[in-house]
């Protein structure tokens, strides 16, 4: 067998155990594995994996992990998203759809302290829903809202996707960061947007506006301090230059905890919960890091990503138009696949292609952030997306009284909203770029 | 053969150790943190960090990892993908799982064992971090009870699943008959 098609089987031969209910981790790991032995014999895969799993964990860079995610577990845990949710409907009730409204800015501000997309969508919903339905929200449009909240944690740093992109492709942790928030606002202002028109065309979706007393907002205002203290310190002081995104983690976590604790939010059990939650998070990501690093390095080895780049480089088409097209081969990748595996297994292949063409004269730093942007802002969509929608999944567990059927009808004009976001990042790499030149 | 009672008592121990082997990784991530805030605070305070605060990280986060990933397991919460076998019958379901978990029981031994040489070829050469003079193979020998856990555990799942597959087929052909 030449290189080449030892490295195709090996791709085939993951697809394959994926589709029979392997483990992802395990799905990459093992035809790596096996294709590292063909192409380079038993002797150098041994020498090979003695060194390369210990190399994979520790790490610096990658510590902001578990540390982000155990912030957010305690965040989720000292219940400071009830505050969030009702400081925001406090301002936006006034509007008609603004609880709907309220959700969006609750998930962007909560998926602010939280890396976890899932955790950001279940916290917020938990709080939101039954608030919602209760005064009168139709259930398709209550759960497209919060299932549609939820995927902004996808680019808001400390997004756990966005850390393993840069992590894989080296990029600045905190560039990469600065270059996720005007996506991110683009983002929100679009589905408020969304709301603000549908609840127009369909006035029985939503209950009547009601407006918040200015007393009802500040009382609600002071109970939100804390989300707003650990933003401004953890990632002022990143941004700041006053340290790195690994020291902005830990103190992050160590702040969440002290301010939870002091609210009377924080007891054993819950300390507990959210150390297994982080656990068992952290393990399924590092897991699928180890799978993703050997079939890598197989892959590597049978230099399919170089041929690859090599024939996309020399086919005569316009680099927007890859571009597209590996967008559109990104949905249909996460019609299977959940984000954080898509990311892992595809972005050591395409990131060279993409780093060999030229786009708008970028330069390197500069594509590979804002191709960064692109993937994840696809990712996104990826989490609402028919038929298998992470998202959707998350809130269909939590609202069992809304068919998933009807939620999916109801996120059809948040996906368009994403579409016009997703053309536009590809158009214009200065939304993406911008706040990163500006700051840095 | 086993006994009832010595089933139940060995998944508790299993239980038990995954659930510790999570408290030690929480532990040392939770220490990791302490040790960076110290760190950041000396050096913005009184111009006086820890020399070395990111050696510790580094090797700490092999450790939190490898304690980390037995919890994960025995939770299952190692994802896959079901949307193709979303409508294959429950036996088949279950027979494709064991054989998912058979295929990581086989994986991280391999692993185990690979991290356990690594760490033997590292002490022989004696390396040590650059600035705390830490010896590396510390780190490795730390990540061997977490892997050979999630060995154990790996093993343990697909035992019981196999088993159950077992039963459930007598039981069917006991119906037929």
């Amino acid at each position: 067998m030449s290189t080449m098609s030892i490295g195709l089987s090996v791709f085939a031969l993951m697809l394959a155990l994926m589709a029979i209910r392997v483990p992802i981790a395990i799905s990459m790991f093992v035809p790596g594995a096996v294709g590292y032995l063909m192409l380079s014999g038993w002797h150098p895969l041994l020498a090979h994996l003695k060194g390369a799993v210990y190399g994979r964990v520790a790490g610096y860079d990658l510590s902001v992990i578990p540390l982000f995610m155990l912030m957010g577990a305690f965040a989720v845990q000292g219940g400071l998203s009830k505050a969030l949710f009702d400081f925001a409907n406090a301002l936006l009730g006034r509007f008609k759809g603004g609880m709907a409204m309220a959700g969006i800015l609750a998930c962007a501000a909560f998926g602010s302290i939280s890396g976890s997309t899932v955790a950001t969508t279940a916290t917020i919903a938990q709080v939101a829903y039954p608030e919602m339905r209760r005064i009168g929200y139709n259930g398709r449009l209550a759960t497209a809202v919060l299932a549609t909240g939820g995927t902004m944690g996808v680019l808001l740093p400390p997004s756990v996707t966005l850390m393993v992109y840069a992590i894989l492709t080296e990029q600045n942790i905190t560039k990469m960061f600065l270059a996720a928030y005007i996506p991110a606002l683009l983002a929100a202002v679009g589905y408020l947007l969304a709301i603000a028109i549908m609840v127009r065309l369909h006035p029985e979706q939503a209950p009547a506006a009601r407006a918040a007393s200015s007393g009802e907002v500040m009382q609600a205002a002071g109970k939100v301090w804390p989300i707003l203290a650990i933003f401004f310190v953890v990632f002022g002081g990143i941004y700041g230059g006053l340290f790195t995104a690994t020291e902005g983690s830990a103190i992050g976590t160590i702040l969440t905890f002290a301010i939870t604790l002091i609210r009377g939010d924080m007891n054993r059990p819950r300390f507990v919960n959210a150390v297994r939650s982080a656990a068992q998070t952290s393990g399924m990501i590092f897991m699928i890091f180890i799978g993703a690093d050997m079939i890598n390095a197989a892959l590597a080895l049978s230099q399919l990503p170089m041929q690859l780049a090599d024939l996309v480089a020399h086919l005569q088409i316009s680099p927007v138009v890859v571009m597209a097209g590996v967008m559109l081969f990104y949905v249909v990748l996460g019609c299977v696949m959940d984000e954080m595996s898509m990311i892992l297994l595809t972005v050591p292949t395409l990131f060279p292609v993409i780093m060999g063409m030229d786009f708008f004269g970028l330069g390197g730093p500069d594509k590979a952030l804002w191709f960064g942007i692109l993937i994840l802002t696809v990712c996104e969509i990826g989490m609402i997306f028919p038929p298998v929608g992470l998202n959707v999944y998350i809130m269909n567990g939590l609202a069992k009284d809304v068919p998933m059927a009807e939620t999916y009808k109801g996120v059809v004009p948040f996906l368009i909203t994403d579409a016009i976001r997703l053309s536009l990042l590809i158009m214009f790499p200065a939304l993406t770029l911008w706040l990163v030149h500006r700051l840095m | 053969m086993n006994t009832p009672l010595s089933d139940a008592t060995l998944d508790r121990v299993l239980d038990r150790l995954c659930d510790v082997s999570a408290a030690i990784g929480g532990t040392v991530l939770v220490a990791i943190a302490c040790v960076t805030v110290v760190s950041v605070v000396g050096r913005a305070f009184f111009s006086h960090p820890i020399l070395g605060d990111i050696e510790l990280v580094q090797l700490g986060c092999a450790v939190v990892v490898a304690s980390f990933l037995p919890y994960t397991q025995h939770r299952r919460a190692n994802i896959m993908v079901d949307f193709f076998t979303a409508h294959a019958s429950m036996r088949t379901q279950r027979l494709m799982d064991t054989f998912g978990t058979l295929l990581y029981t086989i994986v991280m031994a391999l692993i185990l064992w690979r991290v356990a040489v690594g760490g033997i070829d590292i002490k022989a050469a004696g390396e040590r971090s650059m600035l705390m003079d830490i010896p590396l193979w510390l780190p490795y020998t730390l990540m061997l009870p977490g892997l050979a856990l999630c060995v154990a555990i790996g093993a343990r799942q697909t035992l019981v699943q196999i088993r159950t597959a077992l039963h459930t087929e007598a039981h069917h052909e006991g119906e037929a008959a």
